[in-house]
């Protein structure tokens, strides 16, 4: 049954942008069991900036904190963007202050999870997001 | 002819139907019993068969949650050895102490939630284990092996975890009989409830995965010594 409904889920196109090395690979690793799902990396704001630029995406994972352009400011001047208005962005977080949270919602955040992650956590928050059920 | 001579034929003609019926109705009566029988048998069938399927549904849903829990235990097996294979896989990536270092913090703050925390490093020459790289509000200081509370369980080389003691964490590096270290973690996040066993798991990864990044790290470094077909068959 599962299956069925894998091979119906439209592809789809994600982007995690985590300074993070391990947590971009843990976080891939979960995008992995999404089926349909291709998913492009980056590892600061600026170089999500240029991935934005040429593509749209139908998920973003962002973290929050990082060096050089940080996620709640990406986050604002992607939603700027008609093209990136629309699309789900689910916030990583490390100290999960209230604020930020805040912040990220205002700015226009789908979700946002708190670390530490766990890849099923992941999992379970972006088949919530794509509306994806078994 | 009268009209009471006519009676006894006409009454024998009715009791000859009457009698007819009845053997009609006896008849009917005789099929509509087997028919009744056999669809008793059809009736127990059916409910042999009832109670089979009722069984076998039964059976079916036993199975089903046995594989649903099964599935979950497998799930959660999957989301365990993602996050082990992930730690391992950055540890071993690198040939710098410093990223290593990086990386034990890493481990600490992203998969398991630790907020304060410091990688110790060991001098062999005077047993003295030296903040690497803390995430701590306050500087830390240097610490002795086999002194204090935390130099003496880095000194056995066993994991203590502790929720409610401070620090709640202490993982010595060690391979072998060997020290090269320790990561102590002194506060979680405040998310962060308690440890589960993937935490247990991730600590006694660090302790021993963690030992053989660091010292393979800092043999990388100390030295531009490379491999060499003798030198590999003299340690072979």
């Amino acid at each position: 049954m599962t299956r069925e409904v894998a091979q119906q889920e439209p592809p789809r196109r994600a982007l995690v942008v985590e300074d993070s090395a391990m947590m971009r690979q843990l976080v891939l690793f979960a995008l992995s069991r999404v089926p349909n799902l291709t998913c492009m990396e980056a590892e600061d704001g600026l170089h999500a900036m240029r991935r934005l630029k040429e593509h749209v995406f139908d998920l973003i994972m962002l973290d929050i904190n990082m060096p050089i352009m940080d996620g709640l400011k990406l986050l604002e001047v992607m939603r700027k963007d008609p093209r990136h208005q629309r699309t789900p962005v689910i916030m990583l977080t490390t100290e999960g202050r209230p604020e930020d949270v805040e912040r990220a919602l205002a700015l226009g955040a789908t979700a946002y999870l708190t670390k530490p992650v766990q890849a099923q956590q992941v999992l379970e928050k972006v088949r919530e997001v794509l509306g994806i059920t078994d | 002819m009268t009209q009471g001579d006519k009676k006894p034929p006409q009454l024998l003609a009715l009791l000859k139907k009457s009698q007819a019926f009845a053997e009609s109705l006896l008849r009917e009566n005789e099929q509509l019993s087997l028919r009744i029988g056999a669809l008793e048998e059809r009736v127990e069938a059916a409910e042999r068969e009832r109670d089979g399927l009722r069984a076998r549904m039964e059976e079916v849903q036993l199975r089903s949650t046995a594989n649903s829990e099964r599935f979950q235990a497998i799930d959660e097996e999957l989301n365990a050895l993602a996050n082990l294979h992930v730690a391992t896989w950055q540890l071993h990536s690198t040939m710098h102490l410093r990223e290593v270092v990086a990386v034990l913090v890493e481990i600490c703050v992203n998969l398991v939630g630790a907020d304060d925390l410091v990688v110790y490093l060991h001098d062999e020459s005077n047993g003295a284990l030296m903040p690497a790289k803390e995430r701590m509000p306050e500087a830390a200081r240097s610490l002795t092996l086999g002194e204090g509370d935390v130099g003496r369980v880095v000194a056995e080389g066993k994991v203590r975890i502790a929720r409610d003691a401070n620090p709640c964490v202490v993982v010595p590096l060690r391979l072998g009989t060997r020290i090269f270290g320790a990561v102590v973690v002194y506060r979680l996040l405040p998310q962060k409830e308690d440890f589960t066993d993937l935490d247990h798991q991730l600590f006694d990864l660090i302790a021993e995965q963690g030992a053989s990044a660091v010292y393979g790290a800092y043999l990388a470094g100390a030295t531009s010594t490379k491999l060499t077909q003798e030198a590999i068959q003299k340690q072979l």
